[in-house]
């Protein structure tokens, strides 16, 4: 098109870019703009400038608890409403932006990022409860079998409570490095809400991670890296105090809400509308910790006293036949039962003890690590955060 | 240390729905937001409630977001200050200083991340100079238009001057300080 024709529309232009074109002439621009590579490169130059100038203005920080308000006014909306309250699994054509997850990324850090939705909120729970009924049936059956071992004197009996004490202390040991790791990671994502699987995008595959040149757009930066996200001290600091704040501020929210009737419009308040949004921040990680420390706490402690309890349970139970079997060896054949299958009771408890130790020497790595602060050589990468596990 | 999360990246998280992505997302753009509405509005709460709906645009529209035509921040940068602008049209808009303009320009901006912060201040360093080389009726007029978000007739008005010249003076503006803009990024500045 010839410059002569632009003319007009070039004067337009800028009154386009500042937004003072009624509707239809804006229309007829905009058309004229689309078709014409000479006023298409002034309008985008224009914008480019305008955009500058607002990127350079001087910023003004808003009230405390914009981000909350914002969030909470999305979910007022319907259409984000919506949005955040499904599954908020990663869909690569939603994003519409060129980046997919990648293969092998498991979805659950986008949901512990997002907020669980409410019907996998129970899951934790039921698993759980799961765990405590194995471990209670495990221990149960090995007090039974030892019982019965110690009652009538069967090496049976005593084989099989030993073997369930085995398996109570393996299960144990193995819920508690899990547990342990998932703690870890919770309490990871709490300290560095910022980060996370973001790092693992990639570019789609067969789409430029470069922008189309033919645009000229600006160079976008290609998401590649996987790398490790650490969190300094100064997070870890901010998490603790954030978290003791919550607790310590939470009769004094209790309070405005009697004074005031409720919270309603309490942001508004410059000094009460911080207090409210710091306690909430501080529950929000409190329940976070909680969540991921009670785990833990209860399984190890549960898990500690079966330890304890089980192999001396199954020591107990061998050291029965073999009294029996001392008490009695007129009755015996020498090639009886205590000179059976298995071997004097002084080595079955050697062998229950050295299986204890056993079993927790391979637990030693996740609990010296969670006292050192140093990650542990099995650890997932992302879970191998310095100062992560320190709850 | 961690490194700070591309804006696409969060885009693309808000799309899919998720909540953390649209924290930090606000978090990170709050105050420019909220600023650019503020120098057209002139009014705090009424600047925070824009930007409010700015991030409210943004997150329903993160999903057709094409990093490809664009950056996030100057997307969302433009969707705040049209919103104040829409705002500013249908109130009385206040009286505003040319002159005083010129401080609006962020000598330093309080950006969260440390790059972010680099390239915004020098990005703001560049659009001062840029300024400073334009003739004295043409800042004016560019900042009035650019900054505190009035349309050509209002800066005719305010300048005494006829709808056409305000128009020229601005486009005038606009594209000298492009000129200005291109040459210090050839030159590396």
């Amino acid at each position: 098109m010839a410059y002569e024709d632009c003319s007009q529309y070039r004067s337009e232009a800028v009154d386009l870019v500042l937004g003072d074109l009624p509707g239809d002439r804006r229309a007829q621009v905009v058309a004229h703009i689309e078709g014409c590579r000479g006023c298409s490169r002034e309008v985008a130059a224009l914008n480019a400038t305008l955009d500058a100038l607002s990127a350079a203005t001087l910023p003004v920080e808003p009230r405390y608890g914009f981000v909350e308000g914002v969030l909470a006014a999305a979910e007022r909306d319907p259409a984000l409403a919506a949005l955040t309250s499904a599954e908020a699994r990663w869909v690569p054509e939603a994003a519409g932006a060129g980046w997919v997850a990648a293969p092998g990324v498991p979805d659950h850090p986008v949901r512990a990022a997002s907020g669980r939705p409410r019907r996998e909120a129970r899951r934790p729970v039921a698993v759980v409860m799961r765990r405590r009924r194995t471990l209670l049936g495990l221990t149960g059956l090995t007090i039974l079998l030892a019982v019965l071992a110690a009652g009538s004197g069967s090496w049976v009996f005593a084989g099989s409570a030993i073997a369930f004490a085995v398996l109570d202390v393996a299960y144990l040991g193995l819920v508690m490095a899990v547990t342990h790791l998932k703690a870890r990671e919770e309490l990871t994502g709490g300290l560095a809400a910022d980060d996370g699987w973001w790092r693992q995008l990639v570019p789609a595959p067969g789409r430029s991670a470069s922008p189309d040149p033919a645009a000229g757009a600006a160079p976008v930066p290609a998401l590649t890296a996987v790398a490790p996200v650490s969190v300094d001290d100064l997070a870890l600091a901010r998490f603790v105090l954030s978290y003791f704040t919550g607790w310590l501020l939470m009769p004094v929210v209790a309070l405005i809400a009697v004074v005031r009737g409720d919270l309603t419009g309490v942001e508004q308040s410059p000094v009460l509308g911080r207090i409210v949004a710091l306690q909430r921040q501080g529950r929000s990680q409190s329940l976070r910790l909680l969540a991921a420390g009670a785990t833990t706490v209860a399984v190890a402690s549960g898990g500690t006293l079966a330890a304890v309890v089980a192999p001396s349970m199954a020591s107990a139970a061998t050291a029965v036949p073999a009294a029996h079997a001392a008490a009695a060896p007129a009755a015996a054949a020498p090639s009886g039962p205590a000179a059976g299958p298995y071997a004097p009771s002084s080595t079955f408890s050697a062998a229950s003890t050295d299986l204890t130790v056993t079993y927790l020497a391979q637990l030693s790595p996740v609990t010296d690590e969670a006292a050192s602060g140093s990650p542990s050589p099995a650890a997932p990468p992302d879970t191998a955060r310095p100062g992560a596990d320190r709850h | 240390m961690t490194q700070p999360v591309d804006d696409d990246a969060l885009l693309a998280g808000m799309a899919a729905g998720d909540r953390a992505a649209a924290a930090s997302f606000v978090r990170r753009h709050a105050g420019a937001v909220t600023g650019v509405a503020f120098h057209v509005v002139r009014d705090r709460a009424l600047a925070e409630d824009i930007s409010q709906e700015t991030f409210l645009r943004a997150w329903r529209s993160a999903g057709t977001f094409d990093p490809r035509r664009g950056n996030a921040r100057s997307w969302l940068l433009s969707i705040s200050r049209n919103a104040a602008i829409d705002v500013v049209r249908v109130r009385q808009a206040s009286p505003v200083s040319p002159e005083h303009l010129t401080d609006l320009l962020a000598a330093e901006t309080s950006l969260s991340a440390p790059d972010d912060r680099l390239v915004a201040e020098a990005d703001a360093v560049e659009v001062r100079r840029a300024l400073d080389r334009l003739p004295d009726e043409q800042r004016r007029a560019v900042l009035l238009a650019a900054v505190a978000g009035r349309s050509a007739a209002e800066v005719g008005r305010i300048e005494g001057i006829p709808l056409g010249t305000a128009k020229t003076r601005i486009r005038a503006a606009l594209m000298r300080m492009r000129d200005s803009l291109e040459v210090e990024a050839r030159r590396g500045v």
